[in-house]
Order: structure tokens, then sequence, then C-alpha cells
């Protein structure tokens, strides 16, 4: 859908509007607002000819003052006059540098007719992706949730993406530490695809311990930004780029997230847009679960399987397609000190030291424990802690 | 005119025998030292002048010459002014040139003609065993453990002069230092609870395996690594002599002679290079590894020290020794230690705990990378310490002492001892699966911890190590069992889990 209008927006438009992308302290709320009344081309012009016109326009955006509006002058005035120099239009240099990273763009717009951006209050001015086009021919569901989860949202994160991609529909997350990264590992281990909507320049890995994953999402699947190459990841870029993950997808799954997380964004983001929000009831003494259980009681429908997910995109067909292993049982626990251990880590994470005591069992045989335990699924380790993860 | 005394000379922990050369002729008043002295050295021509005088014997108008033989070797400190004044009283014909044949001296002089201590005494008198040595007072203690024929404490030059002269007899040696006040050693009693960590601290005591602590402030980890030294044996007389004479080249005290109990150092974790490994601008001095030989270096905070200079520590880590060269020569210090470290898991020192840590994770991640893998992958036992259970630290009941627990581990050091090592760690390869073979179970159990990848083949060899330790304090058969393979491998934690808890 985004072929056409990768061609067919005259070249020098297009180059306009990157160069306005690239402009230090420009997003996407004060990129709408410029565009709003003028295109690209009459931006970089009023811009050139001292900025007063786009001062009084961006007027009501906070932080914009004259000083900002003088630093955009003057990178736009040196811009331009490299354009003249090399006989091409403006912002040529960064498409060629965007094309040489095979980055493609992608301009949405809310006629696009695929439904993307058509009720969309806030559709991105312009979209920077790697590896394949958006294509609304695949379902794409989205799985968010919070950066610390527990071992328990670990599973669920993990069950989920496997078992959408065996279903054949798109996960749409947004690339961070735990449960977005998770899910969209596991769908990519299943083979599935995956849309990942990050919140810097697409050459600029934020988290760094997902370069990995980074690189996978680019090759097998689509990564998105709104921003351009080389703009390092900010604080306030992130709440941004959730509105674009709760657009893409067609059905919302919060995973674990507390009450203030920036899952949160997501899901007022996709309220906004008439996306279904789906979440997974969690413990309610466990703090990571407070926001998707609220939700719940507010009358979110809970995901308790992936067919759950699938009846809400429409499509329960698909369902036996993927016979997921969220919602039965684990493997059967013979014995009796497993049994033990697991109801000690069902009221919470424990040490090896708070099993011991609690157990009476020496270290060796709680080592045992612990190991069958950790390889049929049912508990994991993190940094000394046990959970439980079913 | 001449006179030769002989003396000895510190070179890193080894002594090396000097003559000492002084010739009197006729000239202008003069007195020079030849043969490669430092400051120090130099400047014991005024002391030596002054403890002449002083002791009420004379010193006669003349050009009087020093020659330090071999004179390609470089002298220090104030170690040879004793065999300086004797030779020159023997020059100046004041004592039988004979008195100073088949003995040596080593010590300092003061103003006032007091002999005093050096540095190195136990080296120094090792290198001059097959002669009587003379020495401080002071020093006599720690000389005698070098054996040598004879050794001579003399308080002053004037005694000394009386004695060589046969005017007098040797005086009485020393009363034998008091048996050291029993120094109150910290006794492992006062860990309350924390089974794992106990247990980890008695299996590195037991099985020479290093050990990484990790958790949160206030845990108890100091508390740990300073009681485990307590649950060390007796160093062998081999072992103690080798750590004495590293001690006494140091000038580290030595109360009772030899040091028979490990000593633990804990240097901070501003310790530069030089101060860990050795080295030294005017002489090379060993460095803290060499000083904690054959005992406990305890690293606390061990992720605020320089990576660089805890990545100096990964070959004397391995090879036993460390060669520290520098221009002016080269020396071996020996580097056997026990290895101790301690460390929060990152800077709030809350990671790992659930939804505690106030980190972020590039923060945590930095932390972390201030180790490198190979060092990590020196720890054979690497736990996690939490905080005590409150109840057990309220209800006041004390843990095992250390003198229990010290009893396993001798026992244990004793089967290490019939397989032929000193401790386990030291075992290779073909030993283990001769001495220690597993069972099915727990051949198993490797397989599927192998196949998951949460082991590695190095990995492997350490927690057979480990798990013929743990065999060894329960007194058992060497038969590696499963329990004992996922005690081991439980002791043996990943780190990495801790820093990216949530990667996908």
């Amino acid at each position: 859908m985004n072929a056409g209008a990768r061609v067919d927006e005259g070249r020098a438009e297009l180059g306009a509007l990157v160069e306005l992308c690239s402009l230090p302290h420009m997003g996407p709320a004060r990129l709408r607002a410029l565009l709003s009344e003028r295109d690209a081309l009459e931006a970089i012009g009023q811009l050139r000819a001292g900025g007063a016109a786009v001062l009084a326009a961006l007027g009501s955006c906070r932080g914009v003052d004259a000083p900002l509006v003088a630093t955009w002058r003057r990178q736009v005035a040196s811009a331009c006059d490299r354009a003249a120099l090399s006989g091409q239009p403006v912002g040529a240099d960064l498409l060629d540098a965007h094309a040489h990273e095979d980055v493609w763009l992608w301009v949405p717009k809310r006629s696009d007719g695929d439904g993307l951006w058509e009720s969309d209050p806030e559709p991105p001015a312009l979209l920077f992706g790697q590896g394949a086009a958006v294509t609304t021919a695949v379902r794409r569901v989205g799985i968010v949730g919070t950066r610390r989860c527990t071992a328990y949202g670990r599973t669920v994160a993990q069950q989920l993406g496997s078992d959408l991609a065996a279903a054949g529909v798109a996960v749409v997350s947004g690339l961070a530490t735990g449960i977005d990264g998770i899910a969209q590992r596991a769908a990519l281990d299943a083979g599935g695809q995956v849309i990942g909507v990050v919140g810097s320049g697409l050459d600029q890995v934020y988290p760094a311990s997902n370069r990995t994953l980074w690189a996978d999402v680019a090759q097998h699947g689509t990564l998105l930004s709104e921003y351009p190459l080389g703009r390092r990841a900010a604080q306030w870029q992130f709440p941004a780029r959730n509105r674009i993950v709760a657009a893409i997808c067609e059905v919302l799954v919060v995973v674990e997230s507390g009450s203030a997380g920036g899952s949160m964004y997501t899901v007022d983001a996709a309220a906004e847009r008439d996306r279904p929000v789906m979440a997974v009831p969690g413990p309610i003494t466990s703090a990571a679960s407070a926001g998707t259980n609220r939700l719940l009681a507010e009358g979110c429908a809970p995901v308790c399987d992936v067919a759950d997910v699938l009846a809400a995109l429409g499509e329960p067909g698909r369902a036996d397609v993927a016979p997921g292993s969220l919602g039965q049982l684990g493997p059967a626990i013979a014995e009796p000190l497993d049994r033990r251990v697991l109801d000690e880590l069902s009221a919470g994470p424990r040490t090896l030291d708070e099993l011991t005591l609690q157990t009476g069992a020496s270290l060796g045989e709680l080592a045992s424990s612990l190991g069958r335990l950790q390889l049929s699924g049912w508990a994991s380790e993190i940094g000394g802690w046990w959970e439980k993860s079913r | 005119m001449l006179a030769t005394a002989t003396a000895a000379t510190l070179v890193g922990v080894d002594g090396h025998v000097v003559t000492v050369e002084v010739h009197i002729s006729s000239g202008l008043p003069s007195f020079t030292i030849v043969g490669l002295p430092d400051a120090a050295c130099r400047e014991a021509r005024d002391r030596v002048r002054a403890a002449v005088l002083s002791s009420g014997l004379e010193w006669p108008q003349g050009r009087v010459t020093v020659n330090l033989a071999p004179s390609g070797l470089r002298k220090g400190g104030a170690v040879l002014d004793l065999a300086m004044a004797v030779a020159f009283l023997a020059v100046t014909g004041q004592l039988p040139a004979e008195s100073l044949r088949g003995r040596a001296f080593v010590g300092e002089l003061g103003l006032d003609g007091a002999i005093r201590g050096v540095v190195g005494v136990l080296p120094l008198v090792d290198a001059l065993r097959d002669r009587a040595v003379v020495v401080a007072p002071e020093a006599y203690h720690v000389a005698r453990v070098a054996a040598p024929r004879e050794v001579y404490a003399v308080g002053s030059l004037s005694t000394l002069a009386s004695v060589l002269a046969a005017r007098a007899p040797w005086p009485d040696p020393p009363h034998d230092p008091p048996a050291p006040a029993a120094v109150p050693v910290p006794d492992l009693g006062d860990v309350i609870g924390q089974p794992s960590a106990r247990r980890a601290v008695e299996v590195a005591a037991a099985g020479g395996h290093h050990l990484l602590m990790l958790g949160p402030p206030g845990a108890g980890k100091t508390m740990l690594a300073r009681r485990l030294v307590g649950l060390l044996p007796e160093l062998s007389r081999e072992c103690a002599m080798e750590a004495t004479r590293v001690q006494s080249a140091a000038g580290l005290p030595l109360p009772t002679g030899l040091a028979t109990r490990p000593i633990l150092r804990s240097p901070h974790h501003t310790a530069t290079m030089a101060a860990l490994v050795g080295g030294g601008t005017t002489a090379i001095r060993p460095g803290e590894i060499s000083l904690a030989h054959r005992g406990v270096l305890f690293l606390d905070e061990l992720g605020e020290f320089a990576p660089s200079v805890l990545d100096a520590m990964r070959q004397p880590l391995e090879e036993g020794t460390v060669q520290v060269s520098r221009a002016a020569g080269a020396c071996t210090f020996p580097t056997r230690f026990l290895l101790v470290a301690a460390m929060n898991p990152c800077p709030c020192g809350q990671a790992g705990r659930p939804n505690s840590c106030r980190c972020s994770d590039v923060v945590r991640q930095r932390y972390l990378r201030r180790l490198s893998g190979p060092l990590l992958d020196r720890f054979d036992l690497r736990i996690q310490v939490q905080p005590p259970d409150p109840d057990q630290l309220l209800d006041g009941v004390r843990g095992e002492p250390t003198t229990i627990v010290a009893s396993r581990v001798r026992a244990a050091r004793e089967r290490a001892a019939s397989r032929g090592v000193e401790t386990n760690v030291e075992l290779s390869g073909a030993q283990l699966e001769h001495h220690a073979p597993l069972t099915a179970a727990a051949h198993a159990a490797l397989r599927e911890r192998l196949r998951a990848g949460l082991l590695s083949g190095r990995g492997l060899h350490r927690v057979r190590c480990v798990a013929l330790t743990l065999c060894d304090l329960a007194d058992d058969e060497p038969e590696i069992d499963a329990d004992r393979l996922n005690e081991a491998l439980t002791l043996r934690a990943s780190v990495d889990k801790l820093y990216a808890p949530a990667a996908a």
C-alpha cells in the first residue's frame, strides 16, 4: 500500500519532508502542526525566509520559540545552499543516505484506503522503514507490556508470540526490553511476521541488549520509526511511538503492565483509534499485573489463550492451527519436594535461602528440584530469585 | 688496607649475597660507596660514621672506599649498614679480620650505634644460611625461621664490637615472643541463616575454589569473606615459608616468626596495577596478589576496581606466579591465593529482586561490563548473598561455628591430598574422570544442561571439581550423583542472567 506513495511522491517534496524531520527537536506533533496548512516545500521556503510564519503556525506548540526557529532556519539555509551547489532538490543528500542504508520512506495518508490512518487523530507525517512493507493483507496483533516483567509475563508473551506466529498473524510491538521484545523474539523464532516500531532512528539501537533482535526484525520483518537515521533515543519519543503501534495493530493485547506503565499510553492510543484492547489476567498481588487487572475490571476482554485473541480478530478458525499450551496444564510434577517448592513460589518470588529454610531440604536436593522445575518450564530464576513461570 | 664482610640485599622476594669491601688509604678524608647503591644505601656513610663514633670507637682520618660486590646488582635500603661498619672496624684494626669470617651481618644502624631490623629478614637470612648471621633483636625470631647455621641478636654496634674482639660473650637471645594473644578471629557462628552463602564459603575453603558474592548492601558479603580465612587449615611448613618470605620482603609484621595461618589481604578498590600485581619505581615490590600467597585475597566492591587492574590478575591466577618486568630488571613472585570477591549486583544494589532495582538497564549492564568474561570464568562459585531472614536474625540462634566447619574443611583437604593435589581445583580433566565418576543420573542432568546451552564445556570441568569437593565435605564416596551436581551448578550460578533480566 505504501509502495505507490513511495514512488509517486515527488522527490522534491519527499526531500523537503525528510529535511524537516531531521531538524533538531522536531517531533511528530510539531511536524503535524507545521504541515497542517502548508506542504513541506512551502515550510522549507518559509523557514528560509525568516521563519516568522513558521513561528506563528507553531505558536501553540509548547517549547517552540524564536531561538529554536532560528536554529531551524540556519539548518534549512545551509541545506538549501548545499542543494543549490549540487543542483539537487533540498534534502536529496538525506534521501540518498537513507536509500544507502536500505531505508524506505512511507508517507501515510488518511486517504490511503487501507483503513490504517483513516480515523487517526495524529497520523505520522513520515515513517522510515526497513525490511518488508507493512501490508493489511496480514492480520496484525499488538503485544505490549512492561519492561520489568515477571517470569509469568515472560512465559505468556513467549507463548502468545509463537502461537500468533503459528496462526499466521503478525506481531506488532515496540522492540523494548521485557514483554515487547520477548513476544517478538518468540514470533520470529516460530517463523512468524513481526512489525517493530522503535522510538529512535533505525540505526540507533535502543536498548542495546536488543541489538540482535533489532537486526533480525529488520531482516525477517518490518522495522518502523518516525525518526530519521541518526536520531538518538529520547524519553519523549517512546509514548509517541506507542500510538503507531496502536494504529498498525488490529487488536492490542497487554500482557503485563503496572498501573502507570508506558503500555497504558498504547492502550489509550488504541482506544482513540477504535482498536479493541485485551488484557492478560495476572495475580492481584503482583504489581506487574496491576494495570492489566485494572483494564479487565474496566471491561477489557481477557486473554486466556491465543484463541481469545484470534476470536477478537474475527478469525476464530485459525485457532486450530495453533494448539498453544497456554491455559493448559504443564508437565506433571512427580516429586513431592517439587510440589512443595512450587507451593512456596506461588506466593511470590523466593531466594534459594528462603526456599531452603521453608522446605527444610538440603541445598543439593533443592538444587535438583529447582533444576527439574526449570527444565520443565515450571519455574525460572533471575539473579538469585526464583519465580513460578506458569 | 682492605677488609670484607658479608651481607645480603633484597631483590624482589629473594636475598642476594653481597660482599662489602672496605678499603682505607691515606689521602684527603673521604667516604665513597661504589657498586650501584641507591639513595638510602649511599646515605649509609653518614649513619655508619656517626654510629662508629657514638659507640666509642675511632674513625681515623683517611680515604675510605666501600665497594659492594657484585657491583652489577642494584642495592637498596639500609640493610648493608652493619656490614660496612664492621668491615670498617676491621680495616682500621679495631676488630680482628678473622672475626668476620664465616659470619654475615644484616642490620641498619642508628646514629647512636643501635642495630635495627630491616625489611625482608627472612629472604636475606635465607640467602646467608651457611653462615652465622648477626641480626637486630627484633628480627631474631623471623631470622631463626630460615634456619641458618647460627643466629645472634645484638642490640648495638658497641656490643657487637666487644663480642667480635672476644672481650665479651654473645648476648642472650631475646625471649620467645609471647604466644599471640588469641587474636579474635571472627567466627562463622556470627553468620545467621544464609545457608547457601555459608555453604559456598565452606566449599571455597575446602576446594580452593574462587568465590564471587553478589548481593545488596548489608547482606553480609564482607562478613562472610572475613570468616573464610578462619576455615582454612594451618599452612604446611613449606607453604608457610613461601608465604612468610613474601610477607617479610614486603615488610609486613611477623610477630610469631613463621606465618602459619593463611593471611587475609583486602586492598581497597582504588588499588593500582602496581599495588595489586607488583612493581614499583626504585625496587620491585610484591603486589597484593603475592602478599596473599597461600592465603585469601578479598576484593570488596569488585565492580569498582579498574577493569585493567582486574584483568591483570588473570594470568597470575592461572599460573600461580607473576613475573613483573621493569627496565631495572624482572622479579618473579608467587601468587597462589584464594580469590574472594564481593560486589553489588548493580549500583543501587537491588538488581535481581523482582521490581525493586532502580537502575536502568544501561547502567546495570555498564556495571557488569567492568568484569571481563574471562575473569568471571575464574570464579567457580558465584552466589547471590541475600539479606538474612528477619525472623532468624532476631531469634539470636547462632550458626554453625568455625571450629566444626573447619574440621570438615580439613578432612576434605586430606581427601584431596590423597589424590596427589592440594585442593580439587588443581585436578585435570583426566584425573577427575578417574577420581570422580558421574552416576547415570548426573550424566543425564549434565547432558540436558549442555544441550539447553545452560553450561559451556569449560564450565563443565569446573562444576565437576566443585561437585567433587561437595563429596569430600560430606565424607562420601567420590561418585557424583545428580544432587551433588545440581548443587554445584547452583553454586556456580550464571552471573549474566542477572544483568539482562528481561532481555528477549
